[in-house]
C-alpha cells in the first residue's frame, strides 16, 4: 500500500494587495483548490505539511504549517474524533517531494488515511531583502491511500556537499542597502540570497547525474520514463533535462515563463500543469526531480496505472 | 519496463511494519552561565517579580561569543556518537529540528543547518532534512525518523537540534515592563544542544511509541517567534497563562485516548518528563491529570533550576541529565509530553534501554 497523489492546487498573488505578500493566504487557497478537486473535506487531513523556505516577517515559531490548519479549517480545536499534525519542513527546491515522501510513509503504514504538502515562498520584504527573484506563488498536493497500485515506488536522494556554499541565504542586522527619507541607512534585519556563477551549471550536472544513478537503481531506462516533474529552479533545467537525457521530447514539464521565477512551488505548479493538460493521466511511470542547495537532488518515481 | 521497487516494501517477516528505539542521547551545553538575578538586573524597566520562585529557574546556559546554533548542534551530535555503537558513516538520515537557527551572528535559512551537521561529524551517506515545529521540533523529527525506519527505508537515523535561543531574552529585557507582559517567558530561556540516535529494534523488545501528535491550530497565535525589525536577533511574544489554560483544556482529550490504545495508566509510567517552563504550571497541570485520570506517574522530571526552558531541546537534556544523576535507571518506563506553539501536543512513550552505564560517568 502506498500513497496516490490524489489532485494538485496552485496559487499566485491577485486581488488584494495584502493577498500578494501573504504566504499563509496563498498557501490556504491553493490547498482549498487542491481539496476541492480530490472532493475532500479539510477535517480528513490527518498531516499537513509546510514546505515553504521563505516566509512571511521570516518567522520562527510557531511551524506555519499551523496557521495554515487552523485557516483551512482542518481540525484546529478537535476534542475526541478526527486530529490534524501540522508540521514545517525545509527542503529548498526538494520539499514538495520530501513533503510526499512523508505522508507516503504515514500512508504506507497506516497511520493516516490522507495527508497534504503546501509549499509557498514569499518576499519577507520588499524592502528589507536583497537578491530574492522568486514569484510570490503557493502549491498544494493531496494524497491519500491508493486503492488501485498506483502510487510511489521509490524516493531518493542524491547530495553533493562539495557544493555545499554555492548557493546560500540569511537573514543578518546590517546596514539597509537603501538609504530611509532622510538620506540614512539604517541598520535592519536584511533578508540576502547569494548565489554563485556555478550554481545553476552545477545543479544542472548534479541533476543528470542523479537520474543516471537514480534509473540504474531501479533498473529502467531513460525511454521508460513517460513524464519528469522538476523544479523550475535553476531556470531553464527543464528543458536541460529534456536536452540532456534520452527520456524524450515533450516529456518534461515546462511551467510557462509568465509565472515568473518559481522556488520550491515549481515542482507543484509542474503536478498542476500535467493534471490540467491531460498529459498525467496518459503517463504511467513518472519522475519527479527537486534540487536544492546544499547541492541536493530528490528524486520519486510515481507509478500510475492507467485505466482502459 | 517495470521499475524495480526498492524503500517502501520491506518488511519484519510479519507484515507488520518495523519498531524503532533510541539507541543513544547527547548533549552540548555551552560553558556561561546567567543567574536569574543577574538576567532580572539587566531589565531595563524595574518590575517586581520573583521570576525565580515562579518558574524554579536559578540560571541558565548561554552561548559566548563562537556558540551558536550549529556548534551546539554539531557537539550534542558528537557526543551522541560517542555513547553509540554506530560511527557517523553508519547514519542513513539527520534531522535537524532547531527553532533559532543562528550561525555566526545570522539567521540561516539556505543550505540545510542538517547539511552542516552532516559534514561537521562526517556522516557521509545520510541524508538530511530540516525542520520546524517550535518547541515540538525534536519530537516531530523523532515522529518522522520512527516512520522512516517503520517503512524500512533506513534502519538509524539522528534526530538532533542545537538552540541558540537566548537572543529573545536580550530582546526582552529592553521591552518587559510589567508581570503581564508578552516577552515575559523569554527571560526563562536557555541554550542547548540535544540530539538523539534511533535504530530499528531487531530483538524482541517493544519500542518507542509515538502517539498523541496533534495540533490544537486554534490556539496557533498565542506564541510568535521571529527576527527583530530594528535590533539584532529575534523575539518572542507569548501569552503564557493563555497557553497554559489551553494545555490544561486540551490534555485530557489526548491523554485519554493515547492511555485507552495503550491499555496503561498514568501510574504505570517511572517517570514524565513535560516541556520545560515553570516549575508552578507543570504542577498544576500534572495534578489536574492525576485527579482527572485517577493516577500520577511515579515521578516528575523537573530540569528547570540550572537550564530554564531550552525549547526543542528540553526533553531530551532533561532525560539525559537524569539518567547521567542516576534517577533515570535501565528499565524504568518513560512518558515524555510536550506542548509547543502551535497548539501542539505530542506523547513519546517507552523504557530506558540505552546503554545506562557509559553516560553515569559523565559530567
Amino acid at each position: 500500500m502506498s500513497a496516490k497523489i490524489e489532485s494538485a492546487g496552485t496559487e499566485v498573488p491577485g486581488g488584494t494587495p495584502l493577498a500578494k505578500r501573504n504566504a499563509i493566504a496563498l498557501s490556504v487557497r491553493a490547498a482549498r483548490k487542491s481539496l476541492k478537486s480530490a472532493g475532500l473535506e479539510p477535517s480528513k487531513l490527518g498531516v499537513l505539511i509546510n514546505s515553504s523556505v521563505y516566509k512571511d516577517e521570516n518567522i520562527g515559531e510557531p511551524a506555519v504549517a499551523a496557521f495554515i490548519q487552523r485557516d483551512l479549517g482542518a481540525n484546529p480545536m478537535p476534542m475526541g474524533g478526527a486530529t490534524t499534525f501540522s508540521f514545517d519542513i525545509i527542503d529548498g527546491g526538494c520539499g514538495l517531494i520530501t513533503g510526499m515522501e512523508i505522508i507516503d510513509g504515514l500512508i504506507s503504514c497506516g497511520e493516516i488515511e490522507h495527508g497534504i504538502v503546501i509549499t509557498s515562498d514569499v518576499n519577507p520584504s520588499s524592502r528589507y531583502t536583497v537578491g530574492f527573484k522568486f514569484r510570490n506563488s503557493a502549491a498544494a498536493v493531496v494524497l491519500g491511500r491508493s486503492d488501485d497500485g498506483s502510487g510511489f515506488v521509490r524516493f531518493r536522494q542524491y547530495e553533493y556537499l562539495e557544493h555545499h556554499q554555492e548557493f546560500s541565504s540569511n537573514v543578518t542586522f546590517r546596514k539597509d542597502p537603501r538609504k530611509n527619507f532622510v538620506g540614512v541607512r539604517r541598520m535592519r534585519n536584511i533578508l540576502t540570497i547569494e548565489e554563485s556563477k556555478e550554481f545553476r551549471s552545477l545543479a544542472m550536472d548534479r541533476s543528470m547525474d542523479s537520474i543516471s544513478l537514480f534509473l540504474e537503481e531501479v533498473g529502467m531506462d531513460a525511454g521508460d520514463i513517460d513524464l519528469v516533474i522538476p523544479s523550475q529552479y535553476p531556470v531553464g533545467l527543464p528543458q536541460e533535462i529534456e536536452k540532456r537525457t534520452r527520456i524524450g521530447t515533450g516529456k518534461v514539464v515546462v511551467v510557462p515563463k509568465n509565472y515568473g521565477v518559481l522556488y520550491s512551488s515549481g515542482p507543484g505548479f509542474g503536478l498542476h500543469r500535467a493534471i490540467k493538460d491531460g498529459i498525467w493521466g496518459r503517463s504511467r511511470n513518472i519522475l519527479f526531480l527537486g534540487v536544492s542547495p546544499g547541492l541536493k537532488v530528490s528524486l520519486g518515481l510515481y507509478l500510475n496505472l492507467i485505466k482502459e | 519496463m517495470a521499475p524495480r521497487q526498492g524503500n517502501g516494501i520491506d518488511k519484519d517477516g510479519t507484515g507488520r511494519p518495523f519498531r524503532s528505539r533510541f539507541e543513544s542521547l547527547g548533549i552540548d551545553l555551552p560553558m556561561t552561565n546567567l543567574s536569574t538575578k543577574e538576567l532580572m538586573g539587566t531589565l531595563k524597566h524595574r518590575v517586581r517579580l520573583d521570576l525565580e520562585n515562579i518558574t524554579g529557574i536559578s540560571e541558565r546556559r548561554r552561548c559566548a561569543p563562537g556558540e551558536d546554533t550549529l556548534t551546539l548542534a554539531v557537539g550534542a551530535a558528537r557526543d551522541c556518537l560517542k555513547h553509540s555503537k554506530y560511527s557517523p558513516d553508519d547514519l542513513e538520515m539527520i534531522i535537524n529540528c532547531s527553532i533559532s537557527k543562528s550561525i555566526g551572528g545570522s539567521m540561516m535559512i539556505e543550505p540545510l543547518i542538517s547539511m552542516s551537521i552532516k559534514k561537521a561529524i562526517g556522516a557521509v551517506k545520510a541524508r538530511t532534512l530540516d525542520i520546524t515545529n517550535a518547541c515540538a521540533g525534536m519530537f516531530t523529527g523523532v515522529y518522522i525518523l520512527n516512520n522512516f525506519i517503520k517503512k524500512g527505508v533506513v534502519k538509524k537515523g539522528m534526530v538532533v537540534s542545537g538552540e541558540h535561543i537566548t537572543p529573545i531574552s536580550d530582546s526582552a529585557v529592553r521591552f518587559v515592563r510589567t508581570i503581564a507582559s508578552k516577552q515575559m517567558a523569554s527571560l526563562t530561556v536557555g541554550d542547548a544542544g540535544a540530539a538523539v540516535i534511533m535504530e530499528r529494534v531487531e530483538d524482541g523488545s517493544k519500542g518507542l511509541t509515538v502517539a498523541g501528535f496533534t495540533t490544537f491550530s486554534k490556539y496557533s497565535d498565542l506564541c510568535i517567534g521571529k527576527p527583530c525589525k530594528r535590533a539584532p536577533g529575534a523575539y518572542m511574544v507569548a501569552e503564557a497563562r493563555k497557553i497554559h489554560r489551553a494545555a490544561k483544556e486540551v490534555s485530557p482529550t489526548i491523554l485519554s485516548k493515547v492511555l485507552t490504545e495503550m491499555k496503561t495508566t498514568l501510574g504505570d509510567y517511572d517517570h514524565l518528563i513535560p516541556h520545560q517552563t515553570s516549575e508552578r504550571s507543570i504542577m498544576s497541570t500534572v495534578r489536574q491529570m492525576s485527579k482527572i485520570f485517577g493516577s500520577a506517574p511515579k515521578n516528575t522530571i523537573i530540569n528547570l533550576k540550572n537550564y530554564g526552558n531550552t525549547a526543542s531541546t528540553t526533553h531530551f537534556l532533561a532525560l539525559y541529565k537524569n539518567i547521567v544523576d542516576g534517577v533515570i535507571k535501565k528499565g524504568d518506563s518513560m512518558m515524555m509530553v510536550s506542548h509547543a506553539s502551535g497548539l501542539v501536543m505530542a506523547m513519546l512513550m517507552f523504557a530506558v534501554d540505552l546503554r545506562v552505564e557509559s553516560y553515569v560517568s559523565k559530567d
